[in-house]
């Protein structure tokens, strides 16, 4: 797939938009930046996909840079590397054999099955995404917090992290945990910050501050293993990646800058509206795919 | 084989080098429009 100027500058202008949106709500941008290069820009799906995950690496090093993260900070995310590997592996399998598959025929269309795929994933999961971003919106930051998942499941080993929070953790859960999202990051592209934070403030009664950080360098290593996979695949565009990282910069500084004027549950509505309108677009596209 | 090896360097270094780059030149701004000490400024969590 060649690309001009125009195409270079097309990517740039939707990287900048969807850095802004990205700043704006405090989120990396991976789940409207896949759909908008597939739907909007007509790019293949197993391209959009690749280079959403590899830009992903650009912004997360200046965050950890100007983060300054310390030792403490990565014992967390390390545990949870394990079986982030293999689910980014299952993942970017998954979209390889989907992309081998030949084209299928519904109603005299004919259809990519990667495509279906990868739409029908991002359908289901912005859609519980904006439904609970919504839900939460009527909840002070104070009131969301908890550790519903931590205490539930206490499959042994257990182990300790006194820095993120009191009391003991189930390994497995941090392995399933981790394997999930790797999942989700190698078929879809996301970084997996979406989900990341509401699991470890909500699930694992993580302080939102302590939160981010880890976050952070999780998001990096999920990005990390998810661009070597799929560069291994050969599902990444330089071009678009560096297309991505111009214009995605300038917005997010632009979006970030907004964010602070704005207060967190009228950021939570928005981002819940946000990521309805974008499962919307997407359950258009797939009517449209599989009505023909 | 290699062709495939440096391809992954590359697409690992590019954006990396990149977020080095922009933190740079952030710091670097930052060092200049004021005198806050580095530990002052807070950076905004767009990359969650």
């Amino acid at each position: 797939m060649g690309f001009g100027l125009i195409d270079f500058i097309t990517i740039s202008l939707a990287g900048g938009l969807i850095g802004f949106l990205a700043g704006m709500f405090g989120v990396g941008g991976g789940f409207l930046l896949v759909p908008i290069l597939n739907i909007v820009l007509g790019i293949p799906m197993e391209l959009a996909v690749g280079a959403s995950a590899c830009q992903v690496l650009g912004p997360a090093t200046t965050s950890l840079l100007a983060r300054k993260i310390k030792v403490r900070d990565l014992s967390f995310p390390l545990v949870i590397t394990g079986g982030l590997l293999l689910g980014v592996i299952a993942g970017t399998s998954i979209l390889e054999h989907a992309k081998e598959l030949a084209a299928i025929s519904i109603n005299g269309k004919t259809i990519i099955v990667a495509d279906l795929v990868v739409l029908v994933f991002y359908f289901l999961m912005l859609l519980g995404l904006g439904v609970l971003s919504l839900r939460s919106a009527h909840h002070s930051d104070a009131e969301l917090t908890g550790a519903v998942f931590k205490d539930r499941f206490q499959l042994p080993p257990l182990a300790r992290f006194p820095e993120l929070f009191d009391g003991k953790i189930s390994l497995p859960l941090i392995a399933w945990f981790g394997l999930g999202l790797g999942f989700v990051s190698g078929l879809l592209g996301i970084s997996g910050g979406i989900l990341l934070l509401p699991t470890l403030i909500l699930g694992l009664g993580i302080t939102t501050h302590r939160a981010i950080t880890c976050s952070l360098v999780i998001v990096w290593i999920v990005a990390f293993q998810s661009t070597i996979a799929h560069a291994w695949h050969g599902n990444i565009s330089i071009i678009i990646v560096i297309a991505l990282l111009v214009g995605g910069t300038v917005g997010a500084r632009l979006g970030s800058d907004l964010n602070a004027r704005l207060k967190g549950l009228q950021l939570r509505k928005q981002l819940g509206w946000l990521l309805l309108s974008v499962a919307l677009m997407i359950g258009t596209r797939l009517v449209f795919l599989l009505a023909g | 084989m290699l062709d495939k090896i440096f391809f992954i360097i590359a697409c690992i270094i590019i954006p990396v080098l990149w977020g080095v780059i922009v933190n740079w030149l952030f710091n670097l701004w930052q060092d200049r429009s004021s005198n806050r000490s580095d530990d002052d400024y807070i950076f905004p969590d767009y990359q969650i």
